[in-house]
């Protein structure tokens, strides 16, 4: 299919969907949403149902739906293949989204660093509104919905959804505290519904088959499908597409194992917020409940396969740098906090802990504590979860080394 | 208006407005503490109209500013009435009820079309309708006003065709609609609810036509009052030209500097046989003075009482000692009656205050108990279980007519330009204000600090100051029929061709009042200072034929 | 709302051409065009000036697009434009990683060093490019048409082995990711024969590196392979 053309699309079934949500109308929509059990493949993992249903129910005129392609957790790419591949299946989705939700108006907010993807998604969107798929009377159904595409700027707090809400107002991508929650007060105010690109990509999957057939697949509380962003030191780094249940090492092993078939020593899981998981963990489902029960996340879906060769110092230290450097500075435990995480794990790696390196450890554990109690986003939430779980799995050494025999800088 | 003379509403009632129009305020500089209400407003979605020559910092935030030429204020009120009636948006059932007149008025409209509006202010006839509409049409609106409007020869006629507006659309004696006259002082309101205005009783009971209240003063006073209204500051002026008023006692007052016309003020104000000064500074005035008696600062060294622009009473509590030789108001006046022959004895604030209670019949239950529970009292307060009024003519609104009481006049206003015409020889209007971090003739504020503080300039648009050839920085000569003096010039974008502005805030260095045309408005007392016809020269440049070029540079 | 502007310079042609591509020309001397004589006794402002706040993005990105950075002069074009206070407008501007307020090179070589790429050799990569175009952020001549490059975040690229994006401005502004990355792909990436035209960013996906990382590989309930 020719992503730059709506006839291809057409051809392939494109906005069937649209017209079989328009026939089961809002109300029908979203008890299929909640029938497939849908959760958020951006990270949050919240039920998709219940988001569109609480913006559909307020009072509060009007409503705005905004879909979140500002993908930048490190590791993470699916989103950009989705959209660069299949840029109408996006906007038919968020049409059906605007349409159940009361929304005349919808936000598509993509990353800067993703320059063939929005120009996609413009070219897309032109041609949609040119043939009557978008605007004031949507094929002649007797709605109105329009998309406008914003370009991000560089800054990964905008992902968070109330700091992209701040993006497209025009100020400082700056979290907002919650509640209240964006279904109650969102963009410019008002009640808004905002979901990740792949989320969104699953609902003309659910109206197709229906909502209890896509509960069918993956596992009782993770439904569906999910895309993995599998990178790092496997044989074929790329997107793959698995039902819920499979485990780590099925997924590993269909990226062809680990490259030059050297030792895994170890997966990050989630990108940058999520955390490490060893070896023996390659049998655990990868569902949302099987991560959890080994105190681990999902995420955006990232698997950054490490082997033996790797820094692990170096590479802790890259990830402690980037939470510092996008911190967006509003709250003390973050701004401080990314600043503590990167001086400490500087010290450990030049071999100067204050005290000793077990001491250092304990300020980590300490400082990751007030991140996540304390912050008012998940970006210090989960700022020093990495560093921590490699503690956990023995990656940084008592002696602050990495624990792969290399020495402290 | 309507008898006493305050705002009829609350700060508080401007957030909740629809609409605000500020009409010859600069509020952002000049009433900052409102404007953080006007603000408040504005972030709830009010709209707010300008009218202003200037586009100052006030009329920037508004969704329209109306840049009306100087002095035409009455002809753009007339047409918005006008249009106001031809649209059919009048509050029928309030100026059936509650007003008398309507018919003379809106005769006396009809001429002011929006055409001709627009040739005598110069604003779009659509702006004025546009304007016309939303304030017929809001909810609540208010009317906002200062010394734009009153710093004119036909000042009460500029209050009046306000007043005016207010009444066609019921925009008054309602929670959130009302007339706002933004006061400058932060007790002017006071001094003139106490009485010291020359044809009031403390609490506006009029001293000619209210024989029942002048009695009952008289009894209080134990001595006869006369019935005749006594001179307003321009009329004294004027008597001490006649030579009919030869002595002079001012408290906090420096007309020197604040007077129009500062070569006439000097002249006269040295000319009295005897003249006596109270103040806190030795102010450009009190150094012309025969006495000087130096009192406290009334804002932290005395007991008492002020009262704001939304008729709230509140208390002042002393919080210092004087510095030695300075004494309080009340204690100098005291010494003073004694020497006259009245024997008054030592009282407090506080004793006076209840006096003025058994008189004032609005001030009655503004114990200063009370005063202190409630953290201030609005007027009117006939007893102690009255809780003050948030707003005024609330009658108005009464089904019943006995309780609705007297409806309020119309009072038909002709357009009047300004006195000091412009020709030829005099082609600039100047206009003249207030800055932010400056107050009046800058006595209080001139002694401390500020990075906002610029000194006094001539402010020009860009047009003339290129016309003219005078660069920003660069010393002009500004000259008016009474007088000439040198000052920089300031490329100021807020003004248009033909429209300059100054302050008074720095008399030492510039003496912006030599310019000023003391032509006061009969009804109110106040000059026009808001209107002088000037020229603008280089230097050196030859000076027009006239008489008392004297500049007044350094004091 | 009354602005503080207060750039030593004002706008310049290209600057308020770049705002107007996004905000259409100015209605009048008040909001940021040629004085004149019916701006005299009126202007429009307040709930409607402000309402266009929050294209204040899509405006910094056209400057940024044109000029390779946004000048003291352009924000108070702009926050006349959009009724933005300037110190709220540079707070904006400064906080966006690809928006520059200072003197940049027209071109700006985005490196990234993140975690994925970091164990596909991106420090070596780097290296090369220290040794070719200079320390990390020069700026090589002031403004001009020379080459700056950095380390960057995470570009999204992480199927590919290595990633860079280039950010270059000018009349004919793009961006343009290059995955697999080398620093020898740089200067023919801005040869004027191979500007990234929206044809060639729309065809189908011709994805650098071949097979490796072109598309989705789906395991599905029944269904096996790619």
């Amino acid at each position: 299919m020719d992503p730059g053309s709506l006839d291809s699309y057409r051809a392939a079934g494109g906005y069937e969907m649209l017209r079989r949500a328009v026939s089961l109308g809002p109300q029908g929509v979203i008890r299929e949403l909640k029938d497939a059990n849908l959760l958020g493949r951006g990270g949050a993992a919240f039920p998709t149902a219940v988001k569109w249903e609480a913006v559909a129910s307020n009072p509060v005129r009007p409503h705005y739906v905004v879909c979140n392609a500002d993908e930048s957790e490190p590791g993470t790419f699916k989103d950009r293949v989705l959209m660069e591949q299949d840029p109408f299946a996006l906007l038919e989705a968020i049409t059906i989204m605007g349409f159940a939700c009361g929304a005349e108006q919808g936000y598509l907010y993509v990353r800067g660093e993703y320059p063939a993807a929005e120009a996609r998604l413009r070219h897309a969107a032109d041609q949609a509104r040119s043939h009557g798929f978008l605007g004031a009377d949507v094929m002649g159904e007797g709605f109105a919905f329009d998309l406008e595409v914003r370009r991000g700027a560089g800054a990964y707090i905008a992902g968070e959804e109330t700091a992209l809400f701040n993006s497209i107002e025009g100020k400082r991508a700056e979290p907002r505290n919650k509640p209240p929650f964006p279904a109650q007060s969102g963009l410019f105010g008002k009640p808004t519904g905002i979901n990740n690109v792949e989320t969104l990509l699953c609902v003309p999957e659910i109206l197709s088959i229906g909502g209890p057939a896509f509960a069918a697949i993956g596992t009782e509380n993770s439904t569906g499908t999910r895309l993995f962003c599998l990178s790092g030191c496997v044989e074929h780094p790329g997107l793959y597409e698995f039902e819920f249940g499979v485990t780590l090492r099925q997924v590993i092993e269909a990226a062809g194992g680990v490259r030059g078939g050297r030792p895994l020593r170890a997966v990050l899981l989630g990108g940058a917020a999520g955390s490490f998981v060893g070896p023996d963990a390659l049998d655990t489902p990868l569902t949302f409940e099987g991560m959890r029960a080994i105190g681990a996340t999902l995420g955006s879906g990232v698997v950054l396969v490490l082997d033996d060769t790797v820094d692990m110092t170096g590479l802790l230290r890259r990830i402690a740098q980037f939470f510092r450097d996008e911190s967006c500075g509003q709250c003390v435990p973050c701004r401080v906090g990314t600043v503590r995480q990167e001086e400490l794990l500087a010290r450990l790696a030049r071999g100067t802990p204050l005290g000793s390196a077990r001491q250092e450890l304990a300020l980590l554990d300490d400082i990751s504590a007030v991140a996540r109690d304390a912050s008012i986003c998940g970006l210090g939430q989960t700022a020093v979860s990495a560093a921590i779980s490699a503690v956990r799995l023995g990656l940084i050494e008592a002696n602050g080394t990495g624990g792969n025999g290399k020495e402290p800088a | 208006m309507f008898g006493a003379g305050g705002g009829t509403s609350s700060y508080r009632e401007a957030e909740d407005a629809d609409l605000l129009v500020l009409w010859g305020s600069n509020a952002r500089e000049a009433h900052p503490i409102f404007f953080h209400h006007v603000l408040r407003a504005i972030r709830r979605g009010a709209r707010m109209y300008a009218v202003d020559p200037r586009r100052t910092s006030s009329a920037q935030w508004a969704d329209a500013w109306l840049g009306l030429e100087v002095g035409s204020d009455i002809s753009l009120a007339n047409a918005i009435a006008r249009e106001i009636i031809e649209a059919g948006l009048v509050n029928e059932t309030f100026v059936e009820r509650a007003t008398t007149g309507f018919d003379e008025y809106a005769a006396s409209v009809q001429p002011y079309t929006l055409d001709r509006a627009s040739r005598d202010t110069g604003v779009p006839a659509s702006l004025i309708r546009q304007l016309a509409h939303d304030y017929a049409r809001a909810d609540r609106a208010q009317i906002c006003w200062t010394l734009g409007i009153t710093e004119h020869h036909n000042a009460a006629d500029n209050v009046f065709a306000l007043i005016n507006l207010a009444l066609l659309t019921g925009h008054v004696g309602r929670y959130g609609s009302g007339l706002v006259p933004l006061r400058g002082q932060n007790n002017v309101q006071g001094g003139g609810d106490m009485g010291a205005i020359p044809n009031k009783l403390t609490g506006f009971q009029d001293v000619a036509a209210n024989t029942e209240a002048r009695a009952r003063f008289e009894a209080a006073y134990g001595t006869p009052i006369p019935p005749e209204p006594g001179w307003h500051l321009s009329q004294m002026f004027e008597a001490m030209e006649d030579g009919e008023l030869t002595a002079c006692y001012i408290i906090g007052e420096n007309p020197l500097r604040s007077e129009a016309d500062t070569g006439r003020a000097r002249k006269l104000l040295s000319g009295l046989e005897h003249f006596v000064v109270q103040d806190m500074f030795l102010t450009d005035t009190a150094k012309l003075a025969h006495v000087v008696l130096p009192a406290t600062a009334t804002w932290c060294e005395a007991e008492g009482t002020v009262t704001n622009s939304e008729r709230r009473v509140q208390r002042v509590r002393k919080a210092l000692e004087p510095p030695l030789g300075a004494r309080d108001d009340i204690e100098i006046i005291g010494e003073i009656a004694r020497r006259l022959g009245a024997e008054w004895g030592q009282p407090s604030a506080e004793d006076l205050w209840n006096e003025l209670r058994t008189l004032s019949p609005m001030h009655a239950g503004m114990s200063y108990r009370r005063l202190e529970e409630l953290g201030g009292i609005q007027w009117p307060c006939y007893d102690e279980q009255h809780p003050g009024e948030l707003f005024l003519h609330a009658r108005l609104w009464e089904e019943d007519p006995a309780k609705r009481g007297t409806p309020a006049p119309f009072t038909p206003v002709q357009h009047d330009p300004p006195v000091d015409e412009l020709s030829p020889e005099f082609p600039i209007r100047l206009t003249t204000g207030r800055r932010l971090d400056s107050f009046n003739t800058g006595v209080q504020t001139e002694h401390y600090a500020t990075p906002i503080r610029r000194p006094e300039t001539l402010n020009l648009s860009p047009e003339d100051a290129a016309r003219l050839g005078l660069a920003e920085g660069e010393v002009a000569r500004v000259s008016s029929r009474r007088g000439s003096l040198e000052v920089p010039v300031h490329v100021d974008q807020t003004l248009r061709a033909g429209l300059a502005f100054m302050t008074l805030h720095f008399p030492d260095q510039v003496a912006t009042n030599v310019l000023t045309l003391d032509a006061w408005d009969p009804k109110s007392g106040t000059a026009e200072f808001k209107a002088t016809a000037i020229r603008v020269d280089k230097p050196g440049q030859a000076s027009p034929a006239g008489e008392n070029l004297n500049a007044e540079v350094e004091a | 709302m009354d602005l503080r502007l207060g750039a030593a310079t004002p706008a310049t042609d290209d600057e308020r051409a770049a705002v107007a591509s996004v905000l259409g020309p100015p209605a009048g001397g008040w909001d940021g065009g040629e004085r004149t004589a019916a701006d005299a006794h009126v202007a429009f402002g307040g709930h409607a000036a402000r309402a266009r706040r929050h294209l204040l993005l899509p405006v910094l990105h056209a400057v940024q697009e044109r000029v390779g950075w946004i000048s003291p002069g352009a924000l108070d074009h702009i926050c006349v434009r959009l009724t933005v206070a300037p110190a709220e407008a540079y707070g904006v501007a400064s906080f966006y990683a690809l928006f520059r307020t200072s003197p940049s090179s027209s071109a700006v070589v985005h490196v990234c060093d993140d975690v994925a790429c970091q164990v596909n050799g991106a420090e070596q990569i780097c290296e090369q490019m220290e040794h070719r175009f200079g320390a990390e952020g020069t700026v090589p001549g002031s403004n001009g048409p020379g080459i700056t490059w950095q380390r960057s975040p995470c570009l999204g690229q992480c199927d590919r082995g290595s990633a860079a994006m280039i950010q270059h401005a000018g009349a004919d502004p793009g961006r343009l990711v290059l995955a697999p990355f080398g620093p020898d792909q740089v200067r023919s990436a801005l040869a004027p024969a191979q500007p990234a035209t929206v044809a060639s960013l729309l065809a189908p996906a011709a994805a650098a590196g071949g097979a490796r990382g072109s598309g989705l590989a789906r395991f599905l309930p029944g269904g096996g392979g790619v």
